[in-house]
């Protein structure tokens, strides 16, 4: 061992050379002070790894001197054995409290001394190797989250919060670590619903979160797109079932708003159970999951059906994480179904539940932290005009596009019975850009033509049944017993579009297989009563007539041709 | 005269081995110091220095150990012993005289010791 640096400080000449001496014969580099002020001013020039300091010197002395050099080494660990002739107990004791490692009585022991300089050699660079480590785990970490502020900047814009801050919506989030595993999904359809997602990913912190982007960019990508709630649980599923490992899954749920019919459509899967509570007489209702989370099962063995209830205004849905049931207090004990149903049940009013819920789990918890991500969610119906305009779809089609084309669609009864053409159509019509500035009117036109055709003209289902929200549900429930009964039957989709990229004419023609209808009658009922948002029946055509430049129903009813001419002109 | 009483002769001989050709020099910079040492101690006795004398004793005792002077390194040691933590009287300032008186004598034996066998 070579080139230990040692500092000797002692103001006796015989000594110090002695000292000297032996340190050197060892093999050490060797700066001499003579007293306490000299040696406080050779540690700042030589840094040396030890220091010999002799206890009573002239001056400041060594102790004092000790702490000095203690004071300036900071962080880094400089040995430092005091020399002396002390015999007391005491004043050894108080060597030591200023600051020294060890001491040294004279007359030295070589033996002795070098092997003490050598163990403190040792200290000082295991001192110094875990400060080294100690810096590059700090440098690991710094790198760490700074990668972890980049994904999550990414993460943001993929499971982004889309149309959480609508009016109708109160959510509280608050995760355990940057990265959330649970997911507040929102968005609207372009034909004016809502899609709504919560989901809780297995574990927490980024493998939980990463699951979130591809659920989210199929959420926001089929939402926009005009795919229903069952196709998209199911796309999600499947993803999420093909990438996530085996163990790990999400419990979600999804609710679709119905803002004109006032209805919601629900999947819940491996969640707690929600509520919905009645602005009527304040009635709760529990809303159960029925299915497995979603990423379990294949997508063969997966399931897709949903409940659909009556939703009117201001009744108002409830779901939340486990976390928030889970959530303890300082005695161990869980928040629980039970306390969260009380506060439904007992406060005050419909519109303080989601606030008297936070209260009461912030009481319940006290300093007590979250052993899980905690999420709570409100959803509400209102009218749709209080919703604020619906939002254009994404932007992302191709700035020149196909403009003269046509295609005709036949659907049989097994796609009419489990196939939704309106994403497919949408699609194609989108690639005209002069018509991606109107895809939500669109839609609305394509979704009621078709469920004019399959629904009045195919199965043949009484539009009066819809009058009332009992029958509303019963009308859903008919139209689901004769879709699966049926045998043979077909709507037909024709399209057309014409013009240059200035403007151009798009024609949608529903052509079904059943016997057509009185339409003139309906038509004329439906104009003597214009902006009766309460009656269901019919309410679809007087929209699209404002929409659509011209609207006729052919032959005997069972054909309906809509034109469509863009640029739209003035408000439509 | 035996060495024996004066000094610690095992360790002196490590000593040598230790400082090989520096040891002369070290021997002569001890009896230059020690020498410069009775004077200092004679005047802080008569100027009633309590202080000044026990830290001249505290030091000699320190050196003389090192060079192996067992017997003038105890007598240090008496003589800050009787110093410590306390100002003496004037029958004791008399007795500590007597105990410079002892340490003179004693630094003379070992100053004629190490003449000699710097001479050999």
């Amino acid at each position: 061992m070579t080139g230990i640096r040692v500092l000797i400080a002692d103001d006796n000449l015989v000594d110090r050379k002695l000292l000297s001496r032996i340190v050197r014969n060892q093999g050490n580099t060797v700066v001499e002070a003579t007293c306490g002020e000299e040696a406080i001013l050779a540690f700042r020039e030589h840094h040396p790894d030890i220091v010999l300091m002799d206890v009573l010197m002239p001056g400041i002395g060594g102790k004092e001197a000790a702490r000095c050099i203690k004071a300036e080494a900071g962080e880094d660990m400089v040995p430092i054995i005091f020399l002396t002739s002390l015999t007391d107990a005491h004043d050894l004791a108080a060597c030591l409290e200023s600051g020294g490692d060890d001491f040294m009585n004279k007359p030295y022991n070589p033996v002795v001394l070098e092997a003490k300089i050598r163990s403190f050699y040792r200290m000082r660079d295991m001192h110094r190797t875990l400060q080294a480590q100690r810096d590059t785990i700090a440098v690991h970490n710094d790198h760490l989250i700074r990668e972890q502020e980049t994904a999550k900047a990414v993460f943001d814009n993929v499971a982004h919060h889309g149309c959480l801050s609508s009016p109708n919506i109160r959510y509280m989030l608050s995760p355990l670590a940057v990265f959330n595993g649970d997911v507040l999904l929102a968005a609207r359809c372009p034909g004016g619903g809502m899609h709504v997602l919560l989901g809780d990913f297995t574990g927490h912190g980024l493998p939980a979160a990463i699951g979130a982007m591809p659920m989210a960019e199929i959420f926001y990508g089929m939402t926009a797109k005009g795919f229903g709630i069952r196709d998209i649980v199911r796309e999600i599923n499947l993803k999420l079932h093909n990438i996530l490992p085996v163990g790990f899954f999400c419990c979600a749920t999804m609710a679709a708003l119905d803002f004109d019919n006032k209805t919601t459509s629900l999947w819940m899967g491996g969640v707690p159970d929600g509520y919905l509570l009645r602005s009527k007489n304040r009635e709760l209702e529990p809303l159960c999951s029925t299915h497995l989370p979603l990423g379990v099962l294949s997508n063969a063995r997966f399931n897709d059906s949903v409940i659909d209830l009556n939703f009117n205004n201001d009744d108002r849905l409830f779901f939340w994480s486990d976390g928030i049931l889970e959530a303890r207090n300082s005695a161990g004990e869980m928040f629980g179904q039970e306390r969260l149903e009380h506060v439904m049940r007992y406060s005050i009013s419909p519109t303080l539940v989601f606030e008297d819920i936070q209260t009461a789990l912030s009481e319940f918890q006290g300093t007590q932290k979250n052993d899980d991500d905690v999420t709570l969610l409100e959803v509400v119906m209102m009218d749709r005009e209080l919703l604020g305009e619906t939002p254009v779809g994404p932007a992302n089609a191709p700035a020149s596009g196909p403009l003269d084309w046509s295609l005709s669609y036949r659907l049989g009864p097994q796609s009419l019975q489990t196939f939704n053409p309106l994403p497919l159509m949408m699609h194609i019509i989108m690639e005209v850009p002069g018509l991606q500035s109107i895809n939500g009117q669109l839609y609305s036109v394509l979704s009621e033509l078709y469920s004019n055709a399959l629904e009045h003209g195919v199965l043949g289902l009484d539009s009066s049944l819809k009058h009332s929200p009992e029958g509303f549900m019963r009308y859903y429930q008919e139209r689901e017993t004769r879709l699966q009964q049926m045998g043979n039957g077909h709507v037909i989709i024709e399209m057309e579009h014409s013009g240059n990229v200035e403007h151009g004419r798009l024609v949608l023609r529903f052509r079904d297989s059943g016997p057509g209808f009185d339409w003139q009658t309906m038509v004329n009922r439906s104009r003597c009563t214009p902006g009766d948002a309460h009656r269901y029946c019919g309410r679809g055509i007087p929209l699209l007539s404002s929409i659509c430049t011209s609207l006729e129903y052919k032959e005997k009813g069972n054909v309906v041709e809509a034109e469509i001419m863009w640029p739209p002109t003035a408000e439509g | 005269m035996s060495s024996q009483e004066h000094f610690d002769n095992e360790s002196l001989q490590t000593l040598q081995e230790i400082m090989e050709d520096e040891f002369n020099e070290l021997i002569e910079l001890f009896i230059s110091d020690s020498g410069k040492r009775l004077p200092a101690m004679e005047l802080a006795w008569e100027t009633r220095n309590a202080v000044g004398l026990r830290m001249e004793a505290h030091s000699f005792k320190g050196s003389s150990a090192n060079v192996c002077a067992r017997e003038l390194s105890r007598l240090n040691m008496e003589l800050e012993d009787l110093l410590r933590d306390r100002t003496p009287d004037d029958s004791e300032w008399q007795e500590l005289h007597n105990k410079i008186n002892a340490i003179r004598a004693e630094t003379g034996v070992v100053h004629d010791y190490f003449q000699q066998m710097l001479q050999a």
